[in-house]
C-alpha cells in the first residue's frame, strides 16, 4: 500500500509510524503466540493458559491499528468501474463526498465503542479464563477509530487522490 | 422483500461513486435496520458487530494465512516452483505457459490469495515467455487464470471468510478445495495446449533438460512441499485445527524466508505492516457485510426466497444453476470479496433448505462454498472488471488490457466446463472431507 500524499506532513507520518509499529509487534505476538500455543499443546501437553483470549484480543486490536492506515492511504476496498466516466474536477469534487461520508460513518462508529467501552466499564466485563478487562481494549478500538475519523475529516478539507491507486497494492 | 431490494438498489449507486464498499454496506445496512426496527436497536447492532466481528478465535486464521503467504513470496519461492516445473514442461510446444500454470497451482498451496498469486508468479514467469516470444496473450492469460487458484487450493483466505459466515468447518472447506484445484490445474494446461494448437507460434518449445537437472530443480521445491503437507496433512489429519495450522504456516513461512536470508529487520517489518493493512481492509469489508446482511436477513430477504423455491417445486439444481448465472452477471460489477460476502447471506440459507440426490446433508454447504469460489475465480478474469487482468496490466502497462483478456477466453471457457463438472459431480469436491473424520 502506497503510503499517502498527506503523509508528507511530520506529525501525520509519526503517528502513521507509530501505528505501523505497534501493528507489527500485535501481530507478531499474534503469530508467536498461536506458534507457541500449538508446541505446548502437541510437545509439552500443555497449550498456554487462555492462549485463545489473548489471541482474539490482539486480533481485535490489530484490526483497529490498521483502521486509521488504510483509511489515509485509499486502502478500503473499492469498485473503480466508472473512474473513466468522471472528469477530473468532478472526481475531486467526489473523493471529497465520499470521505464526508466515511468520517460520519468512523464518527459514529467511534462514539458507539465508546458507549460500549462505558458498558464494560460499568458491568465490570472481563475474559473467562484470564479475567482480562475488556473496558481497555474497547477504549483502545473506540479511540483508534476517532483518529481515523480525524484523519478521513482532513482528507474532506484537502481532497484525497494525488494518483489513481494501483491495483497491485491489494492484496486479495 | 421491497426493502431488501430498495438496500441492494441504493449500496450498488454508493459502490458506483466508489464509496468503500465496507462503508457503503454498513451505511445501508444500519439505516435499513434503523428504519424497520429502531435507530436504537440499529445503534447497538453496528456497536456489537464493530466490537465482536475481530475478537474472533477462528478468523485469526486470516491474518496469519496473509503472512505466511508474504513470507513466502518474499522468500522467493515461486522461482523455484517455476523452475521445477519447466524442467519437466517447458520443452513443449506452449510448455512455458504449461509450467506457469502449475507453478501457479503450487505457489496456491502457500498463499490464499488469487492476487498475491497472480502477481508474484507474473514476476518470474513473464520474463522468461517473452524471452522465447511466447505471445504476451498467452503468457499474461496463463498467469491471470492461474492465478485464480490461490483462493481455491487451500489455505485459502475467502474460505474462511465463507466457512465464518456460514458457520462450515473450515477444515473440510480448504480439504474440499485440492482436487477441485488439481482439476483446475489439468484444464488450464489443457487450455494452453488448445492456445498453441489454433497458433503454433503463439508458444514456441524451450530447452529440455535432462534427469539429473530435473531432479534437482524438484528437489529445490522441498520447502513449499513440506510447508504445505505440514498445514494441510495436520489439518486433514484432524491433528490441528485450522488455526492451529495457520500459526505453524506463519512461523514455517518467517524460517523459510530466514533461511534463505531475504529477511532484514527492516522486510521483516514491512512484511507485517503489509499484513496488519490487509488484515484491516478484509475485516472491515467483513464488518460491513455484517451490518448489511443484518438488515437483509430481517426485512426477511432470505426466508421470502427460500419459502417461494420450497412452493415453486423447482429441481434444485435449478436453483443451484439461477445462482450461478447471478454470480457470473455479478463478476461483472463487483470486486470478488464483497460478491461473495453480500451474496452467500442470502444465498445460503436457500442452499440449505435444498435436499440435493448423491450428497451427504452436511457436506452441502462445503459444496456450495467450493462452487461458490470457482464462480468468483471466474469473476477475476471476466471483463470489464478481472482484478488478476489488471494487476498484470498494472505490472506490464505495455500490454493492452484487451490483449490480455483474449489471452484469458481459453482458460475461462475451461472454467466454464469444470464449474459444470463439480455441479453436476459433487464428488469431486466432496471425496476427501467425506474421508474425514
Amino acid at each position: 500500500m502506497k503510503t499517502a500524499a498527506l503523509e508528507r506532513v511530520k506529525i501525520v507520518r509519526l503517528i502513521t509510524r507509530v501505528l505501523e509499529w505497534l501493528g507489527a509487534a500485535v501481530l507478531a505476538a499474534m503469530m508467536a503466540l498461536t506458534f507457541i500455543d500449538v508446541l505446548g499443546r502437541y510437545l509439552f501437553s500443555a497449550p498456554v493458559p487462555g492462549g485463545f483470549e489473548i489471541t482474539e484480543l490482539l486480533l481485535a486490536a490489530m484490526i483497529y491499528f490498521g483502521l486509521p492506515l488504510i483509511t489515509l492511504r485509499d486502502g478500503h476496498i473499492t469498485v473503480d468501474l466508472l473512474e473513466g466516466l468522471f472528469p477530473g474536477w468532478l472526481r475531486e469534487l467526489r473523493d471529497r463526498f465520499v470521505s464526508l461520508l466515511v468520517t460520519v460513518a468512523l464518527g459514529y462508529i467511534a462514539w458507539r465503542l465508546f458507549g460500549k467501552a462505558g458498558d464494560f466499564v460499568h458491568y465490570n466485563d472481563q475474559t473467562a479464563v484470564l479475567n482480562i478487562p475488556l473496558a481497555p481494549v474497547c477504549y483502545t478500538m473506540a479511540t483508534l477509530a476517532t483518529l481515523s475519523t480525524l484523519l478521513a475529516a482532513i482528507l474532506v478539507v484537502t481532497g484525497r487522490r494525488i494518483a489513481a491507486p494501483a491495483a497491485e497494492d491489494r492484496a486479495l | 422483500m421491497t426493502a431488501s431490494l430498495l438496500g441492494f438498489a441504493v449500496l450498488l449507486v454508493l459502490i458506483l461513486v466508489r464509496v468503500p464498499i465496507a462503508f457503503a454496506m454498513a451505511l445501508v445496512g444500519y439505516v435499513g435496520f434503523a428504519l424497520l426496527v429502531s435507530w436504537s436497536a440499529a445503534g447497538s447492532m453496528v456497536a456489537g458487530t464493530a466490537y465482536e466481528t475481530g475478537v474472533s478465535y477462528t478468523l485469526s486464521v486470516v491474518p496469519l494465512f496473509v503472512l505466511m503467504g508474504n513470507f513466502v513470496t518474499r522468500a522467493g519461492l515461486s522461482d523455484e516452483l517455476y523452475a521445477a516445473s519447466n524442467a519437466f514442461l517447458g520443452h513443449r510446444r506452449g510448455g512455458l505457459a504449461m509450467a506457469t500454470v502449475v507453478a501457479c497451482g503450487g505457489f496456491s498451496a502457500v498463499c490464499g490469495s488469487s492476487i498475491a498469486t497472480a502477481a508474484t508468479m507474473a514476476r518470474v514467469t513473464i520474463p522468461s515467455m517473452r524471452r522465447y516470444r511466447y505471445s504476451d496473450a498467452l503468457a499474461t492469460g496463463a498467469i491471470a487464470a492461474g492465478g485464480t487458484l490461490g483462493i481455491l487450493i487451500p489455505p485459502s483466505v475467502v474460505l474462511v471468510l465463507f466457512g465464518h459466515m456460514t458457520e462450515t468447518d473450515i477444515g473440510k472447506l480448504f480439504i474440499a478445495g485440492l482436487l477441485p484445484g488439481i482439476l483446475g490445474v489439468l484444464l488450464y494446461m489443457a487450455a494452453v495446449k488448445i492456445t498453441v494448437w489454433r497458433d503454433p507460434s503463439a508458444g514456441p518449445p524451450a530447452q529440455r533438460s535432462d534427469l539429473e537437472a530435473r531432479w534437482r530443480a524438484v528437489r529445490n521445491t522441498w520447502a513449499v512441499l513440506a510447508l504445505f503437507v505440514l498445514i494441510i496433512g495436520g489439518i486433514y489429519g484432524g491433528v490441528f485445527t485450522p488455526t492451529e495450522a495457520a500459526g505453524i504456516g506463519a512461523m514455517g513461512g518467517f524460517l523459510i524466508a530466514l533461511a534463505r536470508r531475504r529477511l532484514t529487520f527492516g522486510v521483516l517489518v514491512e512484511i507485517l505492516i503489509e499484513t496488519v493493512q490487509t488484515t484491516a481492509m478484509l475485516f472491515f469489508v467483513l464488518i460491513g457485510a455484517i451490518i448489511f446482511s443484518n438488515f437483509i436477513s430481517y426485512a426477511g430477504l432470505p426466508d421470502t426466497l427460500t419459502a417461494w423455491i420450497a412452493e415453486l417445486h423447482v429441481a434444485p439444481l435449478l436453483v443451484i444453476f439461477v445462482m450461478l448465472c447471478i454470480y457470473l452477471l455479478l463478476g461483472c460489477i463487483l470486486e470478488s470479496l464483497s460478491m461473495i460476502l453480500l451474496t452467500v447471506p442470502v444465498f445460503y440459507p436457500v442452499v440449505a433448505g435444498l435436499q440435493f440426490t448423491g450428497i451427504e446433508p452436511e457436506l452441502v454447504m462445503v459444496w456450495f462454498g467450493i462452487i461458490v469460489v470457482v464462480v468468483t475465480e471466474i469473476s477475476l478474469i471476466t471483463p470489464p472488471i478481472g482484478m488478476n487482468v489488471f494487476v498484470l496490466k498494472a505490472m506490464h502497462p505495455d500490454i493492452a488490457t484487451g490483449t490480455i483478456f483474449r489471452g484469458v477466453t481459453p482458460f475461462w471457457l475451461l472454467d466454464i466446463v469444470r464449474l459444470a463438472a463439480l455441479v453436476l459431480l459433487p464428488g469431486i469436491a466432496l471425496y476427501l472431507p467425506s474421508l474425514m473424520a
